[in-house]
């Protein structure tokens, strides 16, 4: 019963009887649930440090976060918080907790749990990537010199009596309602709630400094829908059913994620040794003639780009929207991606809730380009590459290893760019390599560094573009080198405006510009493909999983049920 | 004879230091850091900044590889970057069983299939049977890891499903026990095998024919010597050097273990553990694995030099 389950407008609706189907039929309990993932996770349990896509997936399983993601990437699913609550200039919002959750020791989830996994967040010794999730917040910026600090653990009863003032944006009221208050309004502040919360009882005497070391890592403790079991490196992550689960008990008894190959994991999702895998559309041909597994074709934030150098004098305007025309970005979709994914005209991909749908982008029309070249001043000359001011139009196109399609794509835009009288070389290095050319850091920016790169990124949930494109992140995060003081005015608008209708409407200004000016040319969006054995009920992937949407979406997964 | 063996192990230190020095500033000077995977915009320059200061990187390489090597001789190989929770001397220990579970059995297997094979490809050289060794051996020799590795599992984990497709233990067993792990054993020691086999195939059949058309062999052959005593008394023990010192090399592979072969097969061994180090530019492991592999090769060479002597009284060592 091998089906592919396409997620669209319309074909939901068939997803929908199918899985009415599905539901006529009892939900049994037991089992194991057998995921794959591909590489090892790094083993740092705590949600407030940031980790590696795969330590998420496990995160997301064992810890329950405030709040969550819905499919349009806008936090308004409750999970620990009931409701919250903004103050009129939508400076603070506070938040009210469910007094049901435990967590698997049995402690109750109180406001000083949340209040533990978000106040390390900038202490002078934290170790993390997730800076900026409090970065806003009232009191972060003296809290994060405060020297006092060094080597010391939080102290929940220090802060309850006015000892310690820790970060005064994050507020406990009362045992079950907490506040985050910022100096000004932030389109982040209630996106940034979803990691998951962390015990103190459990933790309150783990210097920060130390927390990577701690023994606790080895059998860390949440109120998510699976107890932790056992890690074993390069092996497997094992799970058990939480019994107390606020949302019910899940079906399954354990949840298992063996690392895995991807090739060699869709072989034993036929055999029934898995259940469920992540792949490539290279991966495609193989399962074709899989008959015990369904195929979700889902879309992805994830999206590929070419940066243009602008300090490039060959790369001015109209040529590189010229360089759009060219470009057969469909074509890559087609035949690198097998058509399992969509040429994306902005970096905010279509299911955000900031998406300008109205683009006129650029289609594939290489007459256009070739017109749009001369009007621009280039020549072309008998070697069939064109010229202007004595210069050829000889560029490399840079990009890393990794990314089959990606690398697949390379030739595919080069060929493009030759019938249009650009000659481009291809340069694959290794990221180290890449990052070294591009965001080479430190160094003032010029235009020796590289001419144009293929790199994809994963677009936030916040839709602000300015690590990337605002001219004060020169030459770092703007490395392409795009500087335009009025775009830098709409991003900051944009990113503090409280009316939701009003920055919408700032970030669909904001993607007309960038589609105008083509700082970096969007090519596609892969799609996400999942393999789910078919013995598996209730699954949803349309729901966005968490703070990192790599993951296939299990946000019902205590629903989950195997059938014998 | 011993002191040979102690004057080799005192030369073993400079050698070690030589690698280590070597390791420490070819990494440390390729383009990448520990970080260069975190891609998120909200990690910003001046965080980096910071996280590499906590990992103690923002130093001058010399100062590093000075504290490094302090720490070293103390037996402190540091800690991971990429698994914050683990030393390096946790993670080598953890994955030296499963890899030396695989490559020494293949390397046994190997060699006791192999050299009877070289022998008889020798001796009926241009027969049947050595042109279709030879064919093989050139196949092992040119068929990539992967594909064969792939192949095995293809033909007898999906279609076949005698043997499990991956992993060292059945996935949810809880330690399935000594049975279901050789049961995962059998593909990954047998992918290993067949690639091991193409070399040392050619390798011994190479040695013998060498010492066949030798005079003394002619010289037995004539005073009438039975052909079996002439092949495994005369002509063997002389070829055994040459296949000796192949043996010895292949120790220090014991310890690198197999990476492609690990790969496909989900085998938790020191190859990946390797491979992964470097990719994400884990330092600290990167300079454990390496070192070791140097102390193999050393040892390696080490035991096969001791055992010419047991195996040709004409090679002394005083």
């Amino acid at each position: 019963m091998k089906k592919i389950i396409i997620i669209t407008m319309l074909l939901s609706l068939c997803l929908m009887i199918m899985t009415t189907g599905a539901l006529a039929q009892e939900p049994q309990y037991g089992g194991t649930l057998k995921f794959s993932m591909y590489s090892s996770p790094e083993g740092l349990w705590i949600p407030a440090r940031g980790a590696s896509t795969y330590d998420v997936n496990v995160n997301n399983m064992v810890y329950e976060p405030l709040i969550q993601l819905d499919k349009n990437m806008e936090p308004t699913i409750p999970r620990i918080a009931e409701s919250w609550e903004f103050n009129d200039d939508k400076t603070k919002v506070t938040f009210k907790l469910r007094k049901d959750i435990k967590f698997h020791d049995g402690e109750p989830l109180t406001a000083r749990d949340v209040w533990y996994t978000y106040t390390q967040i900038g202490h002078i010794d934290y170790e993390g990537t997730h800076m900026a999730y409090n970065s806003y917040l009232k009191g972060f910026d003296a809290f994060r010199e405060d020297e006092s600090q060094r080597g010391k653990a939080l102290d929940y009863e220090a802060y309850m009596s006015g000892e310690e003032d820790y970060i005064t944006g994050i507020q406990v009221i009362n045992d079950y309602e907490i506040a985050f208050e910022s100096t000004d309004y932030s389109s982040r502040m209630l996106a940034d709630r979803v990691l998951g919360i962390m015990p103190y009882h459990i933790w309150k005497d783990v210097p920060i400094k130390n927390q990577h070391l701690a023994e606790e890592l080895e059998k860390p403790i949440g109120s998510g829908p699976f107890k932790f079991e056992e890690y074993a490196r390069d092996e497997y992550v094992l799970l058990t059913a939480y019994e107390d689960y606020y949302l019910g008990r899940p079906y399954v008894d354990e949840l298992i994620w063996a690392i895995r190959d991807q090739e060699v994991a869709l072989m034993e999702l036929e055999v029934g040794e898995l259940h469920l895998a992540e792949f490539d559309p290279n991966s495609y041909n193989l399962i074709e003639g899989f008959e015990e597994l369904d195929v979700y074709n889902d879309l992805s934030p994830v999206y590929q780009y070419m940066g243009f150098n602008l300090q490039d004098p060959k790369l001015t305007l109209k040529t590189r929207q010229a360089m759009a025309h060219a470009i057969d970005r469909q074509g890559i979709v087609d035949s690198a991606l097998l058509g399992f994914g969509e040429v994306v005209e902005t970096p905010i991909v279509p299911f955000h809730w900031a998406h300008n749908p109205n683009l006129e982008g650029y289609d594939y029309n290489p007459e256009k380009a070739k017109k749009m070249l001369a009007e621009d001043g280039w020549e072309m000359g008998d070697d069939g590459v064109l010229t202007r001011d004595g210069m050829k139009f000889r560029v490399e196109l840079l990009y890393p290893t990794g990314n089959q399609v990606r690398i697949q794509s390379a030739p595919i835009i080069q060929q493009n760019l030759a019938e249009v009288g650009i000659d481009a070389r291809l340069n694959m290095t290794d990221w180290g390599t890449l990052l070294d050319k591009t965001e080479r850091r430190g160094v003032p920016f010029n235009a020796d560094q590289f001419d144009l790169v293929l790199v994809g990124l994963a677009g936030g949930v916040v839709p602000d573009q300015s690590a990337k494109y605002h001219s004060r992140n020169i030459p770092d995060g703007n490395y392409v080198g795009y500087s335009n003081e009025e775009f830098d005015k709409m991003l900051d608008d944009a990113l503090t405006e409280p009316d939701r209708e009003k920055a919408v409407k700032l970030y669909w200004e904001i993607q007309e510009v960038m589609s105008h000016d083509l700082p970096v040319l969007t090519l596609y969006s892969p799609n996400r493909l999942t393999a789910v054995s078919s013995s598996i009920h209730n699954v949803r992937p349309e729901a966005v999983e968490d703070n990192d949407w790599r993951a296939f979406g299990l946000v019902n997964i205590h629903e989950w049920w195997i059938e014998d | 004879m011993r002191s040979y063996i102690l004057q080799r192990f005192l030369l073993m230190i400079p050698i070690l230091i030589g690698v280590s020095l070597f390791t420490f500033f070819l990494s440390r000077m390729a383009p990448g850091d520990p970080l260069m995977h975190y891609t998120d915009p909200d990690f910003t320059q001046e965080m980096r900044e910071e996280m590499m200061e906590k990992m103690g990187l923002n130093k001058p390489i010399y100062v590093q590889y000075i504290s490094w090597l302090r720490e070293a001789l103390k037996g402190n190989l540091g800690v991971s970057l990429r698994y914050r929770s683990e030393t390096v001397v946790h993670l080598i220990r953890e994955k030296i069983s499963p890899t030396i579970a695989l490559t020494l059995t293949s390397l046994i297997l190997a060699v006791f299939i192999a050299i009877p094979i070289g022998i008889y490809s020798a001796v009926k050289q241009y027969s049947i049977g050595d042109y279709i060794f030879t064919l093989g051996s050139f196949l092992g020799i040119s068929v990539p890891s992967f594909f064969l590795a792939l192949g095995l599992i293809y033909i007898f984990s999906l279609k076949l499903r005698w043997f499990p497709m991956a992993g060292m233990q059945t996935i949810g067993s809880r330690g399935g026990g000594f049975i279901d792990i050789l049961r995962h054993l059998v593909l990954p020691v047998t992918a290993l095998t067949l690639m091991r086999l193409a070399a040392f195939v050619r390798y011994s059949r190479g040695a013998m024919l060498e010492v066949i058309s030798q005079d003394y062999i002619r010289t037995a052959r004539s005073k009438g010597v039975t052909e079996k005593i002439v092949i495994f008394k005369h002509a063997l023990r002389n070829a055994a050097i040459p296949i000796v010192t192949m043996v010895g090399m292949s120790i220090a592979r014991l310890f690198s273990g197999a990476l492609i072969v690990e790969t496909v097969f989900s085998w938790p061994g020191l190859g990946k553990l390797s491979y992964e180090a470097v990719l994400q530019r884990d330092y600290p492991v990167l300079m454990g694995t390496t070192l070791l592999v140097a102390l193999m090769v050393v040892v390696g060479n080490m035991v096969a030099d001791i055992t010419y002597s047991l195996i040709d009284p004409q090679i002394r060592y005083d």
